[in-house]
């Protein structure tokens, strides 16, 4: 009896000194910024220290972090703002300083369905002007569903737009007559790239980019410009894809997931001619955006990707040596919530979005900094 | 005794049918899918078939949905949409006479739409089963259900006769 509650003793205090170990260990901490936004989206970052948030409800907001204050944009075009859609993705042109264009994604109604469209605006004092729209995307669908709606600026100042399968329409992603299921790439105006792919079909629309797609949600490119898209898997078959101009990556045909029913969409996860994912996750953890990280700020995760998750609720940083994941550590668990965003802003800090679906305004910005600062 | 005897002789004639529409349906939809993937240049390989078919026979049983706060499967939202057809159809047979196999037949027709009707309302107009996607798809689907309640019918009848034969020997 004696020597029991001897080792128990041992045990506890070893356990006790171990826990107090690990908790102390972390290298940065998470500061809530700002809750109360309502089922933010995205979040893009102003010259002068501000962010730009869209509320998926149709709000474009602006948090001032040094006064801790919240100002909604005004003259945002109407959305539909129904399920998976509304105000999406918004970015500042590569040249921002000089032009003050933000573009925005967005789901409307049209007589022909519901679909994604993409606009630019000038921001003027909380206020957008010359609001523009440049592209409409041929993908109109009943639902509300699987727009994609990620939007990037590559080095050459071109756009692209990452448009979804609407769900129901998943087969049309691999026919290039429509822009179900496809990455889009156009210039800032909404002409057309001379330098679009060139695919073999007669009706294939031109600012298609590459084709094959579900619901990509994420879409960045690293410090040499190569491009990365993750998307959205059925029941499993969540990818992470590197995007190269003109080729197939295989939804519906070959997949890695199966359908909410139980049933196959495709006995086959490869095929030649179609591309397969550098990772894939089952099961899925509804990706929802990612970012590279380059900042010196935290030197040992300098290089990696963070990508967010939505189910239930975590970031994943992938180590990527030669375009493949060599480790995948699962980070913010703590946070405990849906993780629509993260982003790298130009101190070096993480700053994550959480989109409290289910309890409106619940949504949060969250910075995630040193933990010795 | 009798009505124990007659209970259990319609839900025997219950569960065949709604197995065999189940499979049905099942079997309809892995076809939809191998076929378009057919169209897209695949090889499908008789194993390839009998795999993809069996798979789903297993899927069915995966839960779709939660309904107060019980898991569903493929298999339970089609016996539960089927029981309330054919349950429906006997209480409007108690009132107006109509002719018992295709009243049972277009409950089954109904019941089965009205699974792609209510998936429909539930997720934002999202069609969980998509080979039910096209009019063609769907019709099919629909008609499964239709020989699902004609079958029902024919196994209710004959069980009855069995009992009333037993019943006056």
């Amino acid at each position: 009896m004696k020597k029991i509650i001897k080792y128990s003793l041992i045990f506890t205090i070893f356990f006790s000194l171990s826990y107090s170990v690990n908790a102390n260990d972390k290298i940065y901490k998470l500061e809530t910024l700002y809750e109360g936004l309502d089922m933010p989206w995205d979040i893009d970052f102003l010259p002068n220290g501000d962010f730009l948030v869209s509320e998926l409800t149709g709000n474009l907001k602006i948090y001032n972090p040094s006064l801790k204050k919240i100002i909604t944009v005004t003259n945002v075009p109407s959305v539909l703002a129904r399920s998976q859609g509304g105000l999406s993705d918004v970015e500042l042109h590569p040249d921002f300083e000089l032009n003050n264009l933000i573009y925005l994604s967005y789901s409307i109604k049209t007589k022909e369905g519901n679909t994604l469209q993409v606009s630019r605006a000038k921001l003027h004092e909380n206020n957008l002007i010359d609001i523009e729209t440049i592209h409409t995307a041929q993908a109109f669908r009943k639902t509300s569903a699987h727009y994609g709606a990620r939007l990037l600026f590559l080095d050459d100042n071109t756009l692209l737009i990452s448009s979804g399968d609407g769900f129901n329409h998943r087969e049309k992603a691999q026919e290039l007559d429509n822009h179900f299921g496809k990455i889009l790439r156009i210039n800032d105006d909404g002409s057309i790239p001379s330098d679009n792919p060139i695919f073999k079909r007669d009706n294939a629309l031109k600012d298609i980019f590459t084709y094959g797609h579900r619901n990509q949600q994420g879409l960045t490119k690293d410090i040499n410009g190569l491009i990365y898209s993750h998307e959205h898997g059925p029941k499993g078959g969540d990818e992470l894809n590197i995007i190269y101009p003109g080729l197939n990556y295989g939804w519906p045909a070959i997949t890695y997931g199966i359908d909410y029913s139980g049933s196959i969409i495709s006995p086959f996860n490869k095929k030649e001619g179609m591309e397969q994912p550098i990772k894939y996750w089952t099961p899925s953890i509804a990706l929802s955006d990612m970012t590279f990280y380059y900042s010196d700020l935290f030197p040992e995760w300098y290089g990696n990707l963070f990508i967010s998750a939505l189910s239930p609720g975590d970031v994943r940083r992938l180590v990527i040596k030669d375009n493949k994941v060599v480790s995948e550590e699962i980070m913010f668990k703590e946070i405990n919530s849906r993780i629509r965003s993260i982003k790298s802003s130009k101190n070096g800090n993480l700053i994550i979005l959480t989109d409290g679906r289910g309890k409106k305004n619940s949504g949060k910005i969250i910075k995630v900094s040193p933990n010795n600062l | 005794m009798y009505l124990i005897k007659l209970f259990f002789s319609l839900l025997l004639a219950f569960i065949f049918s709604a197995i065999l529409t189940s499979f049905f349906i099942l079997f309809q939809n892995t076809i939809w899918n191998i076929f378009w993937l057919k169209t897209q240049g695949f090889d499908i390989s008789f194993v390839v078939l009998v795999d993809s078919l069996l798979h789903d026979l297993r899927g069915g049983l995966s839960p779709i949905l939660i309904q107060w706060g019980i898991p569903i499967n493929m298999y339970g939202v089609i016996f539960i949409a089927l029981f309330f057809g054919y349950f429906l159809t006997a209480i409007i047979r108690l009132i107006i006479p109509i002719n018992s196999m295709f009243s049972y037949g277009f409950a089954g027709f109904a019941s089965v739409y009205g699974i792609i009707f209510y998936t429909k309302m539930t997720f934002d107009g999202i069609v969980l089963i998509s080979s039910a996607r096209q009019l063609m798809g769907l019709l099919i689907f629909c008609l499964i259900g239709f020989f699902g309640g004609i079958i029902f019918n024919q196994l209710k009848e004959f069980f009855l006769k069995v009992q009333i034969y037993e019943k006056n020997n």
